[in-house]
């Protein structure tokens, strides 16, 4: 497995990262970190400050990378390099793109020759619950919970998504329920966060309004968590929830699913989940955890 | 010298716009008789072909045509009304094959040309043949004992007939018993579908010449139009006729399963019957669910049960087929955006027809399922899975469902006054008078929204209905107190079962696909089998009913003779057979025999794939239609002329499956370059590897090998097919040929398009790769 490090992850929440290399130590798992990668430039490109040649460039050398170490599985902790990644090898697959590409990056001794495989992370969780379950040191049986999947992992390669279908994802789901969560609906779930990227930095209010929509219909069910597999959503969700507390009269937890599952296999809360950059407090959350 | 004529159709402008009809006219006029017509295969294009075939003391023929699938049977007719031979004509496919695919006139004219080359060249070896008959078995089987089925069944026993009618289900009916009431054109109110229906099904029960088989399915099948022999098998017969359908034994029974015959929204026991007018008129025992328990046989005053009964085997012949396996429901939960199975009170309108039905769960109430009130509002949202082309979605309209809408809008509106309906839709389809009925109901107060629903919530307790108001460009949220799901109609589990098992082409959307949609819409591509109802297509009843009519019509037409003619397409054996039996073992179908230390052939048994041609050593099989001679002359003739530096790519495809798709694909307009061309064979098992070999030798760069999925293959199965064809490849590429330049690919006919790109793909692979050296070339 090709560990992709996200930018926006390793900025606002390193413990999506270090927690997902916790599991994957706890299990043995034989990853590469590869000091070369480079971000993949998903954020800036979708706010139109990256042109698209260079991000297909730049992630022809990032794929290449994974490719010639052997490593062909690439595995992100992002949605968002997830969706980039993942297009960016459709854009390839046409010879005449790629000869271009690979044009390009001759001039740093490079060749694009394909051959990799991009998953996220939660995948890799997901395809491993029943063990992770097992080696659980807490329970989720008196959590309730709600899930966020994000657009860029269901919206983009809708057709792809694993475990359930792309209008009502439960990828999350069936993960907390390994640790026997009780998982609630609400009725914004396919909705966005309110981040969308460029509309971020041009018009804030609908951004925020769509935020507000969300979380309003999250804490009508009343969870005690939401659970996300992306950094982005994470900062809406988490960060800016404090800006609708008075509106909302309460808040509530926000954690990547990576820190969820390496807390649950007792992971420590702040050198590997970092929960020291979680806006909202996280403890309540922990107290509710029960020991197995 | 043979004298051979030329015939080329412009098929008005289908062919002639993109081909240079009158530059061939020319080119071909120097050494052949030639003659063309906007369309040869009409009467006067007939006459043309017979007229010259007389008046030129023709030899051969070719006619540059369409496909051969559409009127392949016509030219020979017109052969052997001019008194030739009918196995002396080629027919040369320049529509679907060429016309319809390449894009600049002068490279269509080109490959134009040197098809009808090729085919002057096979033609040269062509031999007269003469047609075996078969004596007609004059009784029928109808598959599926739906609405269509039924109509076909009594048409055909009425005209004397004897009839199998099988059926699946316990009881005859189909999805027609379920939707309770049905619309009618004429009238602005609903009619009782099982009013017009039993009468029907009681015809079918007490016709001497209809013998209902139900629990039963076909197992197997074999024979040509005119004589099959079918294998039915019929589930075990736990309730004999002595049942007096007094239901002492339903009260007993322990287990409890929904009630597919109430879609779902009751629940009934696994010793029942499926409805109160159900034919047969008895219980039936649920296998599935029973769990032996006795009780039931114990309280049967009839001593009607019989539980350790066993399945059986019923071997029937008949002369022709009716398939009318109806259809299912699309499955909402797909679209798991609508909550359908998450809120209890979203519905399909198969399960809302069941609640305001008088025999359904709420004894025709309109009471809704959570918790048993009256909805104030309704919201029906349309095109549930249907006109859909994301993943599992059916891209086509299913055509009913607009107007089931309208029917249960108008009979609640009726019943259940003060009920607010909003009707989400796409576009309203109501074909003809159904306008009337669209008009009437918009008039009675329903509100219809232009806009697909996005999705249903549950906020507070209450559902809400997200859509987009198209035509006033707003975003709605409606509250509804009950959501009705317009799903889709798809084919039945049993539609693609049966399609599979009788080997009779399905369409890419997995109904049976008719032979011509517009000319010959009860048949199907295998002569003697035919379809009606939804088995076909999403229809209403109407529909169904009559083209259940057709097909009794088409069926009682080839029952009604005393034979039929079969092509003699068969292998046979020459002199040279020195009697070692290699064959004997090759042949699956069992069609070649020892007779005095020599291979004899049944020709009604072999299927004519010649997979047993080049297994002989001494080179003494070969097959009618297809001979070495022939074959040869195919590959010769296509490479023939090839320029310098021009790459061909040779696609051998088999003609059922391989071959109709590749027409597939020019039916549907897509583009392929004229640097592929395909030379249809029985089956791909007729190719050795000598024939791949010369085909390098003569200039082909690539060589593409496609067989039909489940295709018809000297009776292997697809995978002893696979290995011989992996067999075949291993010993190509020893010879010396770059494994690169030979693909071997599956076709699925209605996966066309899956043909289409896997030749692009490999033609691009080959391009690139660049022209075939010529020392490696040589022999
Ligand atoms: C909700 C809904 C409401 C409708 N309302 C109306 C209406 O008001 N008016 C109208 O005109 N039309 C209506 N229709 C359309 C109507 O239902 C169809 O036109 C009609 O049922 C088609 O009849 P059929 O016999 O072709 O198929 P079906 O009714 O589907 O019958 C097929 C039969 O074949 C059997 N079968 C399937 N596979 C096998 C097998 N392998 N071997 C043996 N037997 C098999 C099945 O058990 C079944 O009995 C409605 C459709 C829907 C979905
Ligand atoms: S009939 Fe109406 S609801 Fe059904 S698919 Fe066609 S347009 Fe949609």
């Amino acid at each position: 497995m090709y560990l992709f490090k996200s930018c926006v992850a390793g900025t606002f929440y390193p413990g999506i990262e270090r927690s997902f290399r916790f599991i994957l130590n706890s299990l043995n798992v034989d990853y590469f970190d590869d000091p070369n990668q480079s971000s993949c430039t998903g954020f800036a490109g979708h706010c139109g400050v990256v042109p698209p040649e260079a991000n297909l460039s730049l992630n022809a050398r990032n794929l290449a990378l994974a490719y010639n170490s052997g490593y062909t599985n690439v595995v992100c902790t992002c949605p968002t390099s997830y969706a980039n990644l993942k297009e960016c090898i459709g854009e390839l697959n046409d010879n005449k793109t790629r000869a271009a590409i690979n044009d390009v990056l001759k001039t740093v001794n490079y060749e694009y020759k394909g051959g990799v495989t991009v998953y996220h992370a939660a995948e890799v969780l997901y395809s491993l619950k029943e063990i992770l379950a097992e080696r659980a040191k807490f329970s989720l049986s008196k959590v309730n919970i709600a899930t966020h999947h994000g657009c860029h992992y269901t919206k983009v390669f809708y057709d792809e998504v694993t475990g359930g279908l792309w209008e009502y994802p439960t990828l999350l789901d069936e993960i907390c329920a390994a640790f026997s969560a009780t998982l609630v609906d609400y009725s914004e779930r396919s909705s966005c966060c309110g981040l969308g990227f460029s509309h971020l930095i041009d018009v804030d209010e609908y951004t925020e309004s769509t935020s507000f929509r969300k979380l309003e219909s999250v804490l009508a069910e009343e969870p005690d968590l939401i659970v996300t597999m992306c950094a982005g959503c994470q900062l809406i969700l988490d960060r800016f929830q404090r800006q609708f507390e008075e509106r909302l009269n309460r808040v509530v937890p926000v954690l990547n699913v990576s820190q969820l599952v390496a807390l649950l296999l007792g992971a420590d809360k702040s050198r590997d989940a970092c929960l020291q950059f979680s806006t909202i407090d996280i403890a309540p959350l922990i107290e509710k955890m029960e020991a197995v | 010298m043979s004298k051979f004529g030329v015939f080329l159709c412009r098929c008005d402008g289908n062919i002639s716009n993109a081909i240079d009809i009158d530059r061939l006219d020319k080119d071909f006029k120097r050494t052949t008789v030639v003659d063309s017509d906007q369309h040869l295969c009409s009467l006067q294009g007939q006459q043309k072909i017979k007229k010259s075939i007389r008046k030129h003391n023709l030899d051969g023929v070719v006619v540059a045509a369409c496909s051969p699938n559409n009127h392949g049977q016509t030219f020979k007719g017109c052969m052997r009304d001019a008194g030739l031979n009918p196995y002396l004509l080629e027919i040369t496919n320049i529509r679907e094959q060429c016309s319809w695919v390449t894009d600049d006139r002068k490279s269509a004219t080109n490959k134009a040309r040197d098809l009808i080359n090729a085919s002057l060249q096979r033609l040269e070896h062509a031999e007269s043949l003469s047609e075996f008959r078969v004596d007609v078995t004059n009784a029928t089987l109808v598959v599926g004992g739906g609405i269509a089925g039924i109509t076909a069944a009594l048409a055909l026993a009425e005209n004397g007939v004897k009839t199998y009618l099988v059926e699946k289900e316990p009881s005859i009916g189909g999805n027609t018993v379920r939707i309770g009431k049905v619309f009618s054109p004429h009238k602005m109110v609903e009619e009782c579908a099982m009013c017009s229906l039993s009468p029907l099904m009681n015809d079918v029960y007490e016709n001497h010449k209809i013998e209902l088989l139900t629990g039963a399915e076909i197992a197997n099948i074999n024979g040509t139009a005119g004589h099959f022999n079918v294998d039915v098998k019929i589930k075990p017969q736990s309730v004999s006729e002595r049942c007096t359908s007094c239901g002492e034994c339903a009260t007993v029974c322990p287990i409890e399963v929904p009630d597919w015959w109430n879609a779902n929204t009751r629940t009934r026991k696994a010793i029942y019957k499926p409805f109160p007018q159900a034919v047969p008129d008895r219980y039936t025992i649920d296998a599935e669910h029973c769990v032996n328990c006795g009780k039931c046989a114990k309280v049967c005053k009839s001593d009607a049960i019989e539980l350790e009964a066993k399945p059986s085997l019923r071997k029937i012949e008949v002369g022709a087929i009716v398939v009318a396996t109806g259809h299912d429901e699309f499955d909402p939960s797909l679209r798991p955006e609508y909550g359908y199975g998450r809120f209890k009170d979203v519905v399909t309108q198969l399960e809302l027809a069941r609640i305001i039905g008088v025999n359904g769960p709420t004894n025709g109430e309109l009471l809704r399922p959570s918790d048993g009130k009256t909805p104030k509002r309704i919201v029906m949202i349309q095109c549930v899975g249907s006109r859909d082309e994301k993943p599992h979605g059916l891209p086509y309209c299913s055509s009913v469902c607009c107007m089931v809408a309208l029917k249960h809008a108008n009979y609640i509106t009726d019943y259940f006054p003060g009920t607010d309906i909003t009707v989400l839709y796409t576009d309203i389809r109501a074909p003809g008078i159904y306008e009337n009925y669209y008009r009437h109901v918009q008039e009675k107060g329903v509100k219809f929204i232009r806009g697909r629903a996005s999705d249903v919530k549950r906020k507070g307790g209450k559902l809400y209905v997200s859509a987009e108001d198209t035509l006033r460009g707003q975003c709605l949220e409606l509250d509804a107190d009950l959501v009705v799901l317009s799903t889709g109609i798809k084919p039945s589990q049993g539609t693609v079962h049966v399609g599979e098992t009788l080997g009779i082409e399905l369409g890419d959307d997995l109904f049976v696909k008719e032979k011509h949609p517009k000319l010959e819409g009860a048949s199907t591509n295998t002569k003697g089998i035919y379809v009606c109802g939804t088995a076909q297509g999403p229809k209403d009843i109407t529909y169904s009913v009559l083209q259940a009519d057709a097909a009794a019509l088409e069926a009682l037409s080839l029952v009604g003779q005393d034979y039929v003619s079969v092509e003699p397409l068969s292998a046979f054996v020459k002199d040279s057979c020195n009697g070692c039996g290699m064959c004997v073992r090759q042949c699956k179908n069992n069609a070649i025999k020892m007779v005095d230390r020599r291979a004899t052939v049944d020709p009604m048994l072999c299927t004519g794939g010649g997979a047993c041609v080049h297994v002989c050593p001494t080179a003494a099989l070969d097959l009618h239609g297809c001979t070495e001679a022939q074959l040869e002359a195919s590959i010769r003739g296509i490479l023939a002329g090839k320029r310098e530096k021009e790459i061909r790519n040779i696609a051998f495809l088999d003609t059922k499956i391989g071959y109709a798709a590749a027409d597939n694909i020019g039916a549907a307009r897509l583009r392929y370059p004229p640097s592929i061309r395909i030379i249809s064979v029985p089956s791909v098992l007729r190719l050795a590897p000598q024939h791949i070999e010369l085909a390098f030798q003569l200039g082909a760069d690539g060589v593409f090998i496609g067989q039909g999925f489940e295709a018809e293959s000297c009776g292997e199965n697809f995978e002893s097919v696979e290995t011989r064809l992996n067999d075949l490849s291993k010993e190509v590429v020893q010879r010396g040929i770059d494994p690169a330049r030979l693909k071997i690919y599956r076709v699925y006919i209605p996966h066309f398009v899956g043909l289409h790109k896997r030749l692009m793909q490999f033609d691009d692979k080959i391009k690139e790769t660049g022209e075939l050296e010529k020392e490696l070339a040589a022999p």
